[in-house]
């Protein structure tokens, strides 16, 4: 609890300059990506380059950069005329994770949805759906006994992409466009040996997906101030030398090591700009694509949500396929997107902040569920006991504060 | 009728005396601290007031003696909160944080079962205070009878009678104070009409500028009536100046000379201070009385210097103060009620008529203005209407019938009378100092009352004191009154006329009135007949417990 | 039939003393609840009382949205009618108790012997409840003397709030008599006394 800032300064001080270093590092890298990036600018590169990924595909050299969809790679594409009426939805979820301390096992998964009617000028409508899971087959798997963390957020985020859905689904009768956004990627990671129903998650998953698609949804993932590498992969790539593409090549991004997307892209994307629609060469996308049809590829592009004189900000915005080919609704879906940025300081969109507001659950709400479970198991002649554990636990981060007269 | 509480009379009558504030301090010398509520308006109380406190067991009669603001915090008299601009704040402020005070002085103490007393001890803490209702006065002063006589109203209860017991009053000597035209004279017609109506004494007044027996101009230049007027067959008028009093339409029933050969140096002594007659002049005078008889004084403004040059010889008179003498005797020629030889018995003649009942009025005409004049008339006849009252007193061993009947005698100017160095000489302080073992009072006149010899003040027993300024002339009427310390401020407030205060053997406790109206319904009073009932108070120990000791040996 | 503002709950209890409580409350405007106003904590069992106090602040937590939604230039209609009607805006007011009504039915003007429980309903006192306990003084030497408690703004916001349920031609005299014990209790501040004064003091 005490941090002797003293022992401190000696570190501090070598941090910035080792930083001051990489930043040097980062800006030469920088005018690497970019002289790569305008080599290659001309829409003529372009089945160029979808040859060079495909090589590297075919090489099975672990290619795990973009690809251009059909845009030339340093185009930059304004959004749409605000549309004057659209549906924007977007849902967030939070979790408890199970508690072996606690009054008894179980989870709780909470999806907060909101639903703006952008242009009516009305109040959106919220929801908050809690879901308390405490049966057997969902608290115990046969192979890792009690559920892990990781296993609950698997299924939260699945979940998620089913409220959104629902929630989407109804409103496929409103006004058009329709954006429902979720936050994070839309590529579904984190579905690894930890989660055994990962198959049935993911169909799960597929089928959200499909009735989006069948509301002609125009369903987006947002990720803030991403770090993500691919376009920098696909210039490591083609800096390469094809024959020179090996497995061991693309372990790493080469004189681009390091170098994240946007700042890369940050040196030209004016603010509301995006740029072209690229597709990320992974697996997973390859089994989206695999299992739930060519529709649900994700494709990606990334925008400035940054204020017209401001330093660039920018974010991932990935959307399915069915999205990426209609650029009219990709363009007006930017234009709502940076219109939500453009509502809060942090540049953050408004209704994912607020979706995750309704998610989310506090300390004293945990444990208020806490106390009714303890009740409940009392009522009905059930022991609950604190572990000793957790009874420390409370007193320690016990929030309950005096009343005190001008407190 | 008994005195009945407060509240019952409230329940009777309906009427509540407003509530004035709360006893919070004082003490039976000094007087009581009152605290007033928030809605007694100040301005609307004023010293001479009387109020009642409620205490546990008796109600005290007290009088307001001083009025005064407070606050609970001296800050507030160094920065007052801006009530003009705020009619709020003086709402609040008024009455709490800032409030008014006044000071009073028992007077009286009502018992609860109606008998009153001294005052011996006062109220506890916080007992309330009330203004005091005309009920409260009218049961304290009672109504009108053969003994009490209305002499005015307490200040704003004007339908209350102040009644003064005239047998009391003259019982001791009376003293009628104030600065020059506060309406002494006023005052004083208005009690010796009283004691004649009642009959309660018979008067001899020395008149000095014909204020009481005929018409008499008032302030609005109209003629009251004067005495005789009023009691034509109880009043004679007697004059020593004819053509004055027929000038003024007066018919003298008598008129009064003096014989030089009655005059006596006894006589002289108490124009010492007058006329500046040295004692040596007065050893003079005696020798030569002595010497020459009866006639002494016509000797001596006769005398040749050889009669001069043979009583130096034979005897111890000095010279110088001889010739002095004779310059101050020599001042009577101006006297022409002065004969050389008696011409009637004025002495004989005044007292004819107040065995009858009569009481006389002496009418000083031109004389009046003549000081010596006065003095001498005044002194000369008094020691002899005295000296015979004195023989036929001590004559009738104790037998009423056979006495005259009691004596008030009126003199103005009385300090030059009852100065401190010739008190003791005059027969007016002899007369003062005797009570009434002679059946013989004063009533003196006065505006200088510290002028007076003190000892004679304290026999005065009932003093009517209308407006005085001079601190001294306040300390000496206040003298020997208990508690009178408090009356100092309300004596130095009372109107220029018409308002005096009345304290002493004559009233039940120390009043301030509104002096009644000397008009057409005083004439009709005086000769209508009696309308009132007879005295109230009854219960417990009556009148006399009002009063108090039978033995009063006087104020100091 | 128009409910009145007092037949709701404002909010709940959300912790208490002796001396007062906390009331958190859902309420999405800030429109009933104001300064100086009675209020009355309802206790959910017949066998506790009552507990009467007057509330001296209403906050609202530092909320890192709506700060963000201040310093952004152009917030839509719709985030703006979102907030007002959806955020649950985390109101906590606090209440300074100044009695209780005790079992018998009077209500006296002594700390109350157990504060209110956590989720007690809190209510706005009618006209009628605001004359019968304000028409005692005996809470204003509490008021005054709490502390880090505006007593002075307080207590003349409370007075006000009281005159307004009188009559007309009662207000007046009810302000004065108000003063008059203010005066007698702070006969020693004339500073504070005057400022109090000068709150309370009808146009």
């Amino acid at each position: 609890m005490t941090l002797e800032f003293h022992k401190l300064t000696a570190q501090v001080d070598q941090m910035g300059e080792v930083l001051a270093d990489q930043q040097e590092d980062i800006d030469s890298k920088i005018e690497i990506a970019l002289q790569i990036l305008e080599a290659h600018a001309d829409e003529a590169f372009l089945p160029y380059i979808h040859e060079r990924v495909q090589d590297a595909i075919d090489r099975d050299a672990g290619y795990r950069g973009a690809r251009p969809l059909d845009e030339p790679v340093m185009n930059v594409y304004a959004p749409a005329p605000l549309p004057e009426s659209a549906t924007v939805v977007a849902t967030d979820g939070s979790q408890i994770n199970p508690d072996a301390h606690g009054p008894a096992l179980y989870y709780l998964l909470n999806f907060g949805t909101i639903v703006v009617h952008h242009g009516s000028g009305e109040p959106p409508a919220i929801a908050s759906d809690p879901y308390l899971f405490y049966e057997k087959e969902y608290m115990f798997t046969e192979e890792r006994g009690t559920i892990s963390t990781a296993h609950v957020a698997a299924r939260r985020t699945v979940n998620e992409m089913a409220s959104l859905a629902e929630y989407g689904w109804h409103q496929r009768g409103e006004a058009r466009p329709l954006l429902t956004l979720i936050d994070g990627p839309l590529l579904l990671f984190g579905m690894g040996a930890e989660v055994p129903d990962r198959d049935q998650l993911r169909k799960q998953y597929f089928g959200a997906m499909d009735l989006l698609y069948d509301a002609k949804a125009g369903l987006a993932g947002y990720t803030d101030r991403p770090r993500s590498r691919y376009a920098v992969g696909l210039l490591h790539l083609l800096d390469l030398q094809q024959e020179d593409v090996t497995r061991a090549a693309l372990a790493n991004d080469g004189r681009l090591e390091g170098l994240p997307d946007i700042q890369v892209f940050g040196q030209f994307l004016r603010p509301t700009q995006r740029t072209a629609l690229f597709v990320q060469m992974s697996p997973i996308n390859k089994a989206f694509r695999g299992q739930a049809g060519a529709s649900h590829e994700i494709a990606f592009f990334y925008m400035n949500v940054a204020n017209g004189d401001r330093r660039p900000h920018l974010a991932r915005v990935e959307v399915p396929m069915w999205v990426a080919e209609d650029r009219a609704l990709v363009a007006e879906l930017q234009a709502l997107i940076y219109h939500q940025c453009h509502q809060v300081a942090s540049r953050y969109p408004y209704v994912l902040t607020r979706a995750h507001e309704l998610a989310i659950v506090k300390h004293e709400e945990a444990q208020q569920l806490n106390m009714m479970i303890r009740v409940t198991l009392t009522r009905h002649g059930l022991a609950a006991e604190q572990s000793e554990k957790q009874s420390g636990k409370d007193a320690v981060a016990g929030a309950r504060a005096r009343f005190e007269v001008g407190a | 009728m008994a005195y009945q509480p407060v509240d019952e009379l409230d329940d009777y009558f309906g009427v509540r005396a407003p509530r004035l504030g709360v006893v919070t301090g004082g003490s039976l010398s000094r007087g009581l601290d009152v605290r007033l509520d928030p809605h007694t308006a100040v301005e609307e109380l004023a010293v001479g007031r009387y109020v009642v406190v409620h205490g546990a067991q008796r109600r005290f009669f007290c009088m307001i003696t001083d009025i005064g603001l407070d606050a609970t915090n001296a800050g507030i008299a160094q920065t007052p909160p801006d009530v003009h601009a705020n009619p709020y704040l003086a709402d609040v402020y008024g009455g709490t944080t800032a409030f008014g005070t006044v000071h009073i002085a028992p007077m009286l103490i009502i018992k609860s079962d109606g008998s009153v007393e001294p005052v011996r001890t006062i109220p506890p803490h916080f007992r309330e205070v009330y203004t005091a209702t005309e009920r409260d006065i009218n049961d304290v002063f009672g109504d009108e009878d053969e003994r009490h006589f209305n002499i005015g109203a307490p200040i704003e209860l004007e339908d209350t009678q102040i009644n003064v017991d005239l047998v009391r009053l003259c019982e001791r000597s009376v003293g009628v104070f104030g600065k020059s035209g506060t309406g002494k004279s006023y005052l004083t017609r208005i009690l010796l009409a009283g004691t004649i109506a009642r009959g309660t004494a018979v008067n001899l007044v020395f008149d000095m500028h014909n204020d009481y027996g005929w018409e008499v101009f008032n302030e609005q230049r109209e003629r009251d009536k004067g005495l005789k007027q009023l009691f034509s067959d109880r009043v004679a008028i007697f004059t020593l100046d004819d053509d004055s009093s027929r000038r003024r339409g007066v018919r003298p029933d008598y008129v009064v000379t003096l014989a030089y050969s009655d005059i006596q140096p006894e006589d002289l002594a108490a124009l010492r201070q007058t006329l500046d007659i040295s004692d040596t002049m007065l050893d003079a005078a005696y020798t030569l009385r002595r010497r020459q008889g009866r006639d002494w004084i016509q000797w001596l403004l006769n005398a040749t210097n050889d009669d001069v040059e043979e009583l130096l010889a034979h005897t111890s008179v000095n010279g110088a103060s001889l010739s002095a003498l004779t310059r101050r005797l020599e001042r009577f020629h101006r006297f022409g009620f002065l004969t050389p030889q008696p011409v009637g018995d004025s002495v004989q003649a005044i007292l004819e008529h107040i065995e009858r009942g009569i009481s006389v009025i002496l009418e000083f005409g031109r004389y009046g203005n003549a000081l010596e004049a006065y003095i001498l008339v005044a002194n000369y006849l008094t020691r002899r209407i005295r000296q015979r009252y004195v023989e036929r007193i001590e004559a009738s061993l104790g037998d009423e019938a056979q006495q005259p009947p009691q004596l008030v005698i009126t003199i103005e100017e009385a300090h030059k009378f009852l100065d401190p160095l010739i008190a003791r000489q005059t027969i007016f302080g002899t007369i003062a100092r005797e009570l009434r073992k002679y059946k013989v009072t004063l009533l003196v006149v006065d505006q200088r009352p510290s002028a007076i010899d003190e000892e004679v003040m304290s026999q005065i027993g009932t003093r009517v004191t209308a407006l005085l300024d001079n601190e001294r002339d306040i300390t000496a009427v206040l003298m020997g009154v208990s508690g009178a310390g408090g009356l100092r401020e309300v004596l130095a407030r009372l109107d220029t006329r018409q308002q005096a205060i009345v304290l002493g053997h004559a009233v039940p406790m120390p009043v301030v009135i509104q002096t009644r109206a000397y008009d057409e319904a005083f004439y009709a009073a005086m000769g209508a007949p009696l309308k009132g009932r007879s005295v109230r108070k009854s219960s417990g120990g009556g009148s006399e417990s009002l009063y108090g000791d039978e033995g009063f040996e006087g104020f100091g | 039939m128009a409910e009145e503002i007092w037949d709701e709950a404002i909010g709940h209890v959300l912790r208490a003393g002796t001396a007062g409580f906390s009331v958190g409350a859902r309420v999405n405007q800030i429109g009933a609840p104001a300064f100086g106003m009675f209020v009355r904590a309802q206790p959910r069992t017949d066998d506790r009382e009552a507990v009467y106090g007057l509330l001296y602040d209403i906050h609202i937590d530092d909320d890192p949205l709506v700060r963000q939604l201040v310093l952004a230039d152009a917030v839509s209609e719709e985030t703006i009618r979102d907030q007002r009607y959806h955020r649950i805006v985390p109101l906590e007011m606090s209440v300074l108790a100044i009695g209780y009504r005790h079992i018998s039915g009077e209500v006296r003007y002594t700390l109350p012997p157990r504060p209110p429980l956590s989720l007690d309903p809190i209510y706005l006192c009618g006209p009628d409840e605001v004359r019968e306990v304000a028409s005692r003084f005996n809470y204003f030497r509490l008021v005054l003397n709490a502390a880090q408690v505006p007593g002075e703004q307080l207590l003349a916001s409370a007075l006000l709030n009281a005159a307004d349920t009188l009559p007309e031609d009662e207000r007046y005299p009810f302000l004065v008599q108000a003063g008059r014990e203010a005066a007698s209790l702070l006969g020693g501040d004339l500073t504070r006394l005057d400022y109090l004064l000068k709150l309370i003091s009808p146009a």
